[in-house]
């Protein structure tokens, strides 16, 4: 890398240094963390060692926030444990599933399109509140899923959403079935594999399956692993099915983290626990992550790394 | 370096505020907004007006509203609504951000939280000069705003909790349901409906607080004591019974399961599941529209043994005044606008429920479509001396804290996992009375 | 058998793999439709019937009239204004995200500069700390910047860049070989000619990705319009759909029939930029 250092060209070459147009590309992002995440996102750490109620100013108590998440609410841990087993039961479902589907769907065929906006629709209508209300339709004693079980011989009387064994995989259903975005991020990530390469591997006489191993899966590698991270993220800050069908019923299965979160800091005013309790969420989701990134190297295979 | 950021942040909030500008369709000025300075360009006060509800309302007091300016050229109204949920979002991140609206609803659950906090402004001097008039309402609605001893909220209109049932069914059955059911009747009908139809019962089965202070104040208690720092009983045999009663209700199959509302909103399920439901009387037209069903109603049912009416008259909302607005006369002017003024009842009629100026009152009934008919004779029967005993106070400011254990411990129960009963009566009211008791000594 | 029976046979079984193949899809499809019929199926009912018919998708009672009071809004505005603003707030905030996020992701994946695993580091905790509790210091900052009752706290954002896109294009970038852009650097390209020249061009699948993904977040956002719009001429449709119900009121009819209507454009947007993303067609550059 040689650079060229003509006359009237020094500022060129100044901006062309790397630690010069490094941050040059990279300023939009410091100067938004600067003004509109910094600043939030101290104030939040600040009032988790607060008693805030949003009305009032802010009253500095140290650790009791922290104590109080720890050893006096019992539906602090239940809301935890319901998190674990949400993120851990929906993010590999969702993750096969729309890695599955984007691969059956990166063919074109005169329907693809079609399929592909039918197969993104549910994710179109996220947290609606139509959504909601069909949601609860379907799953009802008498609703679409039990007449469905009924007409095969199934028991048809189960309340889903109203059965404390059943309502958590009823929403992790829904999460599975809003697999949209991660699709639409796979198959852009399929598009962008180098026709060259199964053409190379056709003429070395590779079959489908074993070009799907050899070249599609790995080139797929960083694009899963976005999506893990993603997932994995969204899974534990999840709230929106919770607290718009099921309100955390029955007996707290569905109460997720996030809207145990909420309801103290907006329903009960405790915004200063709520502020604590994102904050060792924050660390919760930095562990695994971390995780995750540690583990990236045995299994992520980056061409711009790899040759 | 920070010259630089501080000149491309400023280049682009120009660019973005510019294009803000044509994007806002707005005939005001698209920046500032909610200006805190009380006049704008034309020397017109400014008053904010916040408030949540449905399209009806939105409507409604838009209409309302250019009436007040109409009335007084010298203020100009920003409105601002949403929807209930929202609000109580909206509304806080407005007071913590310094930005309270000048005249904003509120709600019974909330009022004190509010008051206490200093949010509201203290409305006793208006009505001691007469500019907010209250001499055609009744102490006792004052006393609904009154928290501490001053009165910080005027009600909107004055509604009763009631008992909404599909009249249909019961008809067909040749039952009848009496204006004031004691709760033997009330359940008969309950029993009979279900043999018949297969819908259930709401509301024995309900097992909240609220549900909790219908019993409790058949003899004279409510479910948070006068002061709000401590539960307004202490013989947990009341928690025992309701949850007996209950669970006798969901086994005999005539009482909703647990688990089973969850799967309906409010309205469908008073056509797919229940025939019954617990809400307010200016709620009836909304059940009609919405289920498109016969729905009637009836007062709360009552024990036997009662001791005092255990139903009430109540605000329905209120209207508030944010303390720190610069604007308060005028906010005044706009609630004795809604409170006295024939001119807004001729446009919002009860959608804010009954009024609660007697002279309004007189004014709107014969002007009223059927329903509206119906809630207002209704609020007339349930005004009978005999038929109410007076208020709680607003819930404390940990109310809902407390409301969250009662449900937590009522589920618990319904679905069979608490089985000692009196027990976990005696431990939630323990949990409870500290709740409160910290809660108190906080304020 | 004839090499012309051969033949025959193996179209044959293709078209019946094809079959198959279509019957199978199209079966899932309806199954992921159903919502959206559902949708649409309800705003034709009558309030009446939406639930006492609801496991039906088709309308007994045919009504228009959800439509008609949708549309109606609030006050002197209809929903017209609404879509005008969601359009508005939507368009520029893609646009901002994706040009934004696209420099970002180019920096930190491929330029080598001092404190490069700081920012990297900065941005993944960034996309960690849930929405609610930055809500309320959010507001007050914006506030103070007398930024609320604009649109400005739901556009200014997007065009620096978040967490979630800037990875995203990474994850692209670092799919590309680095061969390319030292050949171009060595041919006496800066790194501003490599991303414009080079890198860009090979990522426009991922842009068109981040820009779907953050028109659609955009469209569907409540909460910002909930905090920061404080006049009805400025309502999105995703706040103005909730205006339809309440605790004591609502009219699921005229919220089916508008909540169907604001699917169109995002719809139409989809149908639209999917076809960019078909196996093997672009990525000329690598070829050869």
């Amino acid at each position: 890398m040689k650079k060229k250092a003509g006359p009237g060209r020094r500022l060129a070459s100044v901006l062309n240094r790397d630690n010069v147009a490094g941050y040059v590309f990279i300023l939009p992002f410091i100067i938004g963390l600067l003004v509109f995440t910094l600043i939030p996102f101290l104030t939040s750490l600040y009032l988790s060692f607060t008693e805030y109620n949003v009305l009032s100013p802010a009253k500095w108590i140290g650790l009791d926030n922290y104590k109080e998440m720890f050893f006096e609410d019992p539906l602090f841990w239940t809301s935890f444990k319901v998190t674990f087993k949400f993120a851990f039961i929906q993010v590999p479902i969702k993750l096969a599933v729309s890695l599955l589907v984007a691969l059956i769907l990166a063919k074109a065929t005169r329907l693809t399109g079609f399929y592909r906006s039918a197969f993104y629709i549910p994710s179109l209508m996220g947290g609606s509140v139509a959504i909601a209300l069909l949601w609860k339709q379907l799953f009802s004693p008498n609703g679409v899923i039990n007449q469905i079980l009924g007409v095969l011989g199934l028991p048809d009387d189960t309340a889903w959403l109203g059965d404390p064994k059943t309502a958590l995989g009823t929403l992790i259903a829904l999460g599975v079935w809003q697999f949209g975005s991660s699709m639409l991020i796979f198959l852009a990530a399929i598009k962008n594999i180098p026709y060259s390469y199964h053409e190379a591997a056709i003429v070395d006489g590779a079959g489908p399956v074993r070009r799907f191993f050899a070249i599609t899966l790995p080139m797929l590698t960083p694009i899963i692993f976005f999506n893990l991270i993603n997932q994995v993220i969204g899974a534990f800050q999840a709230f929106n099915s919770s607290y718009l069908i099921t309100q955390g019923r029955p007996l707290n299965t569905t109460l997720y983290y996030g809207v145990h979160l909420y309801n103290k800091a907006f329903d009960q005013f405790k915004m200063g626990y709520g502020s604590a309790m994102a904050w060792f969420m924050l660390l919760v989701i930095a562990f695994f992550t971390a995780l995750i990134f540690r583990s990236s190297s045995a299994w992520v295979y980056y061409e711009s790394e790899g040759k | 370096m920070k010259k630089r950021v501080f000149a491309t942040l400023c280049a682009g909030m120009i660019l973005a505020g510019s294009l803000a500008g044509c994007g806002g369709a707005s005939t005001d000025s698209a920046a500032g907004g909610n200006s805190s300075g009380a006049q704008n360009a034309e020397g017109k006060t400014t008053l904010n007006v916040l408030w949540w509800g449905s399209q009806t309302r939105h409507e409604q007091t838009t209409a309302m509203l250019e009436k007040f300016e109409e009335l007084n050229p010298d203020i100009d109204v920003v409105m601002d609504y949403s929807d209930w949920d929202g609000y109580w979002t909206k509304l806080p991140a407005q007071v913590a951000g310094g930005q309270t609206p000048d005249v904003f609803q509120m709600d019974y659950a909330y009022l004190s939280q509010y008051a206490n906090n200093g949010v509201l402004a203290e409305l006793d001097s208006y009505i001691a000069d007469g500019s907010l008039d209250m001499s055609n309402v009744e102490q006792n609605i004052l006393d609904s705003g009154t928290v501490n001893g001053k009165v910080y909220a005027i009600s909107t209109g004055t509604n009763a909790p009631v008992m909404l049932y599909r009249k249909d069914l019961v008809d067909e059955l040749g039952l009848e349901l009496p204006m004031n059911p004691t709760l033997t009747q009330y359940m008969d009908v309950a029993k009979a409906v279900y043999e018949a139809t297969g819908l259930r019962d709401t509301f024995i089965t309900g097992c909240t607080s609220a549900n909790l202070n219908f019993y409790l104040r058949n003899y004279g208690m409510n479910f948070f004591n006068d002061e709000g720092n401590g539960l307004g009983f202490d013989d947990p045999q009341y928690i025992v019974d309701m949850w007996e009663l209950a669970l006798k209700a969901q086994e005999e199959g005539w009482g909703l399961k647990p688990g089973e509302g969850t799967s309906t909103t409010a309205f469908d399920s008073m056509v797919v599941e229940a025939w019954s439901r617990q809400q307010n009387s200016n709620e009836l037209q909304a059940y009609r529209d919405a289920t498109g069903k016969d729905i009637s109603m009836v007062m709360i049912p009552t024990m036997e043994d009662a001791t005092t009416p255990n139903s009430y008259l109540k605000p329905a909302m209120y209207w508030c005044v944010g303390a720190d607005s610069e604007v308060k006369d005028a906010a005044v002017r706009f609630i004795n606008f809604f409170t006295n003024n024939t001119e807004c009842y001729d446009i919002v009629g009860i959608e804010r429920a009954v009024p609660i100026s007697s002279e309004m009152r007189e004014y709107v009934a014969p002007n009223l479509d059927e329903v509206s008919q119906e809630a207002v004779d209704f609020i007339d029967y349930v005004s009978q001396p005999d038929k109410t005993s007076p208020i709680m106070n607003p819930d404390p400011a940990v109310g809902n804290e407390v409301d969250e254990l009662m449900n937590q411990y009522s589920e618990q129960v319904r679905y069979g996992e608490i089985t000692d009963l009196q027990a976990a009566a005696q431990q939630f009211m323990d949990e409870a009375n500290q709740i409160l008791a910290e809660g108190a000594a906080a304020e | 058998m004839t090499i012309q029976n051969v033949t025959h046979s193996v179209t044959a079984r293709r078209r019946v793999s094809t079959f198959i193949y279509h019957a199978l899809m199209l079966l899932v499809s309806f199954m992921m439709l159903y919502p959206v019929l559902w949708l649409v199926a309800s705003s034709f009912k009558p309030n009446g019937d939406i639930f006492s018919t609801a496991t039906s998708l088709w309308p007994q009672n045919f009504t228009l009239e959800h439509y008609i009071v949708g549309w109606k809004g609030f006050g002197e505005y209809t929903f017209g204004t609404f879509f005008k603003n969601s359009l508005f707030v939507a368009l520029l905030s893609s646009a901002g995200m994706v040009l934004s996020s696209a420099l970002v992701a180019f920096g930190l994946a491929r330029v080598r500069f001092k404190g490069r695993n700081f920012w990297f580091v900065a941005m993944v905790v960034t996309m960690m700390l849930p929405g609610q509790v930055m809500m309320i210091p959010r507001f007050v900052l914006f506030n103070k910047m007398g930024w609320v009752g604009t649109f400005l706290p739901m556009i200014v954002p997007s065009f620096f860049a978040s967490g979630f896109n800037i990875f995203l294009i990474m994850q692209f970038i670092r799919g590309i070989p680095r061969d390319m852009d030292e050949a171009a650097k060595i041919d006496g390209c800066s790194w501003y000619g490599v991303f414009s020249r080079i890198i860009l061009p090979m990522i426009v699948p991922s842009l068109v990705t981040v820009g779907v993904l953050t028109f659609m977040a955009s469209w569907e956002d409540f909460m910002g319009a909930l905090l920061y719009l404080n006049k009805p001429a400025m309502y999105t449709v995703a706040y103005a759909l909730k205006m339809f119900n309440d605790s004591s009121q609502a009219d699921y009819g005229a919220t089916f029939a508008m909540s169907a209507l604001s699917l169109v454009p995002v719809l139409t947007l989809f149908f639209f930029f999917q076809k960019n993303l078909v196996e093997g067609i672009s990525i000329q550059g690598l070829k050869g």
